[in-house]
């Protein structure tokens, strides 16, 4: 009994230094990146007014860009989508929708809608995918492309516009986010202004829920009214804002949102085009792109930039919620599994030394760590391996580091973009900041603990979140 | 004090810390915003008083002296940035710049944007130099110095915006190299061309600072008469410095061909473009041991008259590049050309796919005789498995590769199919049957059967019984692609 005793007093023991060197690490490298950011964002708030939307749209400068949307099952948005899309500010623009076996009638109205005639098109397949089956065009909209396949996924439908597009680079767009018109331009814009090659670069994402939205563009910025979509709203603005820049800046970035991101496309057809066998294929192509560079000597550049702004819809339920994080973090998951050999591995740079680690302990494991310290610490107490003296004075040291960083994230919001003029917003915003740890955290962290577990007991499944509609509020 | 009490007192020292610094992040924000909502109401009021008297001067309602003289006044009450702000906050025609431009000499806006630029660079000595130069986002009053001195097309300023081309800061090199490109000074081009030279090699050896691209795009909008500083460039022995002028040449040449009148006839020749530029595309560049230079170089005689570029073109239509034969059959797509659309037709059964697609879309924008030899390739007699491509020495001999179906593709596209239906009567004269047979063999059947309910076609019907038994499905869609053929591509450099 008393072995056990010890057993289990210095296991717990153990633990805590594992819980200490997780929360130093943590928000240790989270520190870092906010003063990065903090710098980056700041100047480039001043200097953005001089980027106007003639300095960017100067036509030799504007590479050709196809937009590649794929859609499944979308019949409720997907028009609208398209329509917005077509009237994106870019000179030499051309959009795909990508119809991935829809079984609702995504195809059907987007036909009607916009007149779409079949065509046939010879279909080189660089990239494998699932049966193309047909395509569309239309005089109205020469820029205009629909190709209807077979189910294949998100990733095969990528693949697919892959294969049909011509253009010299790709952005993937989700058929439910709404462009803001200048967006496409400012996100080039990095891309031509680099003196390296940028073979990816992504902007931002932010919550659609509560704006108001007329025919697929948002015409007023407002804060969600439900509670769970107001912590999503501060989450992203610490994660893109924060994290993002400052990874960027490091020249580290390993996430680039899927919903709106661009790629040069020769690479990605090089490096095999997004793969199917993780639940996050932007995540997963990011990796294999640096991996890619590496093995071929290739000095490229995967860019972050926090101006171009993508709406997209957020989870308004906890169902939907944990849908959805079970995905990310078993994606997050799988691909630092797939790619385990990076870790630690100097060839891969400020990707394989810095950020790669902090991925694999701290997001990946970090669910793990904080669902057992959520467990143990209290048995911790007691069992008295620590003394309540001592565990007060860190919790609350937790709740307000972690307030900190969120703080800092909408401070930086406020000092550049502004997105939420009033004063009110603002204040919701930091008393979201404050409240996030007090149970929105401890849910997330669930969610994220069973995506680990459909990881380890090999779950491939993707688990689709339904949302409200286009958008939030329709300000007809 | 028992050691784990310092630790609780240590953690509680350093979470206050942590709450005091959210507090300043917070009053920080809040102070913000409350200056920036300030200034936002002034500027509003500004821009009140200030837009409708300019808004009258430009377009000419009121007399520019009593204008001038309104402003000078709201001038000396109002800070210049704000001022400055309103008055080119709006795009203006070319003929109201002018005005602009006049304005903001008069009001001293211009010394302002000069001093800036020049402080900015200037080396101070002792303390204040140290001090200026490491003063928090003082780059910014240069980058917007840069700009403005760009917006209103101030011309005497080129020489300061060439110096600051080797400012320390990117923003300030791009904002410069925006304006000169704005400005289109003749004089200053060869800085450019310096500058873009040395942004190339950079590139290959590390790359640092404002980009090639930016440079390049800049320069394409002087004239063409400029490029004769391109010279030394595109003799330099590094490929890639080549391959950029060259690339600078094309697109100043199609810019000039976009804004020509005489659009699809544009040529260039004589004074317009220097003669010793067009000596070089002739000889040197078209025998360039790279071939994407070889492939601008087949861009730019697509703008050249004479016979010798002529004579050059079709000899690139059979260089052992795919690319190098793509840029010279797009090159051939004018009218004037019609004359080589035999030897363009030999390319509709190259062993490269996009190649043969830009012969068929030559052939069609050649009109008259491109569209005949095209309508005789695809109508011919012979069977498709007697055709072959033609292949180069890795790949002899190819099977016709989809041809047909290719042209096909590009005639829906270009609508001449309904073009072809509308005079169905006269090909079929010609033709007979072969012509349904052949377009629903190449997967138009399904187009010819929708033709059929249109009136005007009505001679369709007579060859409806041959399109039946052709369905789409003969021809396959999908095409596998070979064995990957590791060739440059020049799309990527985009």
């Amino acid at each position: 009994m008393e072995v056990w005793r010890h057993l289990v007093h210095y296991g717990l023991g153990a633990f805590n230094l594992v819980i200490i060197s997780y929360f130093l690490l943590g928000n240790g490298v989270y520190s870092v990146l906010m003063g990065l950011s903090l710098v980056r964002v700041w100047i480039g708030s001043r200097t953005r007014p001089f980027q106007t939307a003639e300095a960017l749209r100067d036509a030799q400068a504007a590479l050709p860009v196809t937009i590649i949307v794929p859609a499944w099952n979308e019949q409720n948005t997907v028009v609208e989508s398209v329509r917005a899309i077509l009237e994106t500010d870019y000179p030499s623009l051309q959009v795909m929708v990508v119809n991935d076996g829809s079984s609702d009638g995504t195809l059907e109205r987007l036909r009607a809608a916009f007149s779409l005639e079949p065509v046939r098109l010879i279909y080189r397949a660089q990239l494998r995918t699932r049966q193309v089956e047909g395509f569309y065009r239309t005089p109205q909209f020469p820029n205009l492309l629909v190709a209807s396949k077979a189910h294949g996924g998100k990733a095969d439908a990528l693949n697919a516009g892959i294969n049909l597009c011509r253009t010299p680079y790709f952005c993937t767009l989700d058929a439910d986010s709404v462009l803001e018109p200048d967006a496409l331009l400012r996100l080039m814009q990095s891309i031509v202004r680099s003196p390296t090659d940028t073979v990816a670069s992504g902007g931002i994402v932010r919550i659609l829920n509560g704006c108001g939205v007329r025919a697929g563009r948002v015409t007023r910025v407002a804060l969600p009214s439900k509670r769970i979509e107001r912590f999503q709203v501060v989450e992203y603005l610490r994660t893109f804002l924060l994290g993002r820049t400052g990874w960027d800046l490091l020249g580290a970035t390993m996430i680039l949102s899927g919903a709106f991101a661009v790629f040069h496309r020769a690479t990605v057809a090089e490096a095999g085009g997004f793969s199917g066998d993780t639940v996050t294929e932007d995540l997963e192509l990011i990796t294999r792109l640096r991996r890619w560079a590496v093995e071929n000597q290739r000095r490229v550049r995967m860019s972050f930039t926090p101006d171009p702004v993508c709406w997209t819809e957020c989870p308004s339920s906890a169902r939907m919620l944990g849908r959805q994080r079970r995905r990310w973090q078993m994606g997050l998951c799988q691909t630092l599994w797939k790619n385990r050999d990076m870790m630690l591995n100097r060839r891969y740079g400020a990707l394989g030394l810095i950020a790669f680690p902090f991925h694999a302990y701290v997001e990946a494991l970090g669910a793990v760590i904080e669902s057992l310290g959520y467990a143990l610490v209290p048995l911790a107490l007691v069992f008295r391996v620590t003394p309540l003296a001592l565990y007060l004075p860190f919790m609350f040291l937790g709740l307000t580091y972690a307030g900190f960083l969120t703080t800092g994230a909408i401070v930086l919001e406020e000092l550049s973009y502004r997105r939420y003029p009033s004063f009110r917003e603002f204040a919701t915003l930091l008393k979201c900041a404050m409240l996030e740890n007090l149970g929105y955290r401890q849910l997330v962290v669930f969610y994220r603990l069973q995506g680990v577990v459909q990881f380890l007991m090999g779950f491939s499944r993707w688990e689709r979140v339904v949302h409200v509609g286009a958008g939030g509020i329709d300000d007809r | 004090m028992v050691f784990s009490e310092r630790i609780s007192l240590a953690v509680l020292l350093f979470a206050s810390m942590v709450m005091l610094a959210t507090s300043l992040l917070v009053l920080v924000a809040v102070v913000r915003r409350v200056q920036g909502r300030k200034f936002f109401h002034f500027l509003d009021q500004l821009r009140q008083l200030v837009s409708p008297r300019l808004h009258l001067m430009l377009q000419e309602g009121l007399s520019y002296e009593d204008g001038l003289k309104a402003l000078q006044q709201l001038a000396a009450s109002f800070p210049l940035r704000a001022l400055e702000s309103v008055l080119l906050e709006s795009e203006l025609a070319s003929r109201q710049i002018a005005t602009l431009r006049r304005l903001c000499e008069d009001l001293g806006l211009v010394k302002v944007w000069q001093d800036q630029l020049q402080l900015g660079m200037a080396r101070l000595p002792g303390w204040t130099g140290w001090i200026e130069r490491f003063k928090p986002l003082r780059f910014v009053s240069r980058v917007r110095a840069a700009r403005n001195l760009g917006l209103i097309e101030h011309q005497s300023s080129w020489p300061l915006l060439v110096r600051a081309l080797d400012d320390p800061d990117p923003e300030v090199q791009w904002a410069a190299t925006r304006s000169l490109g704005a400005i289109r000074e003749p004089a200053s081009f060869a800085a450019l061309a310096r500058r873009l030279e040395s942004q190339v090699l950079s590139t290959t050896e590390g790359a640092t600072g404002c980009s090639a691209r930016a440079t390049r795009s800049s320069m394409t909008r002087f004239p063409l008469r400029c490029a004769a500083a391109l010279a030394s460039m595109l003799d330099h022995k590094d490929t890639a410095v080549r391959l950029e002028a060259s690339e600078v040449v094309r697109v100043m040449l199609d810019r000039a061909a976009g804004a020509s009148p005489r659009r699809p006839q544009f040529t260039v020749g004589g004074g317009d473009f220097p003669p010793e530029l067009a000596e070089k595309f002739l000889t040197g560049l078209s025998f360039d041991s790279n071939p994407d230079v070889r492939a601008r170089t087949a861009s730019v005689l697509g703008f050249v008259a004479g016979w010798r570029a002529e004579a050059v073109l079709a000899r690139l239509l059979s260089d052992e590049v795919w690319f190098v034969r793509l840029h010279a059959v797009r090159a051939l797509a004018q009218p004037r050309f019609q004359f080589l659309a035999s030897r363009v037709a030999r390319l509709l059964t190259d062993s490269y796919w996009r190649v043969r697609e830009a012969a068929t879309q030559t052939l069609l924008a050649q009109g008259g005789a491109g569209v005949s030899e095209l309508m005789q390739h695809f109508f011919g007699e012979s069977a498709p498995e007697e055709r072959r491509c033609n292949g180069d020495a890795r790949t002899p001999g190819l099977p016709d590769l989809y041809s047909r179906e290719q042209i096909a593709e590009q005639m829906h596209r270009s609508g001449l199919l309904h073009l072809l239906a509308g005079r169905y009567e006269e090909w079929a004269r010609r033709n007979g049957s072969t012509a349904i047979s052949q377009l629903a063999r190449a997967g138009r059947g399904a187009f010819l059967l929708a033709t059929l309910d249109d009136a005007r076609h009505a001679p369709f019907m007579k060859g409806h019984g041959e399109i039946a038994p052709h369905r789409d499905e003969e021809c396959p869609v999908c095409v596998a692609l070979p064995r990957p053929v590791r060739q440059a591509d020049p799309e990527k450099s985009g």
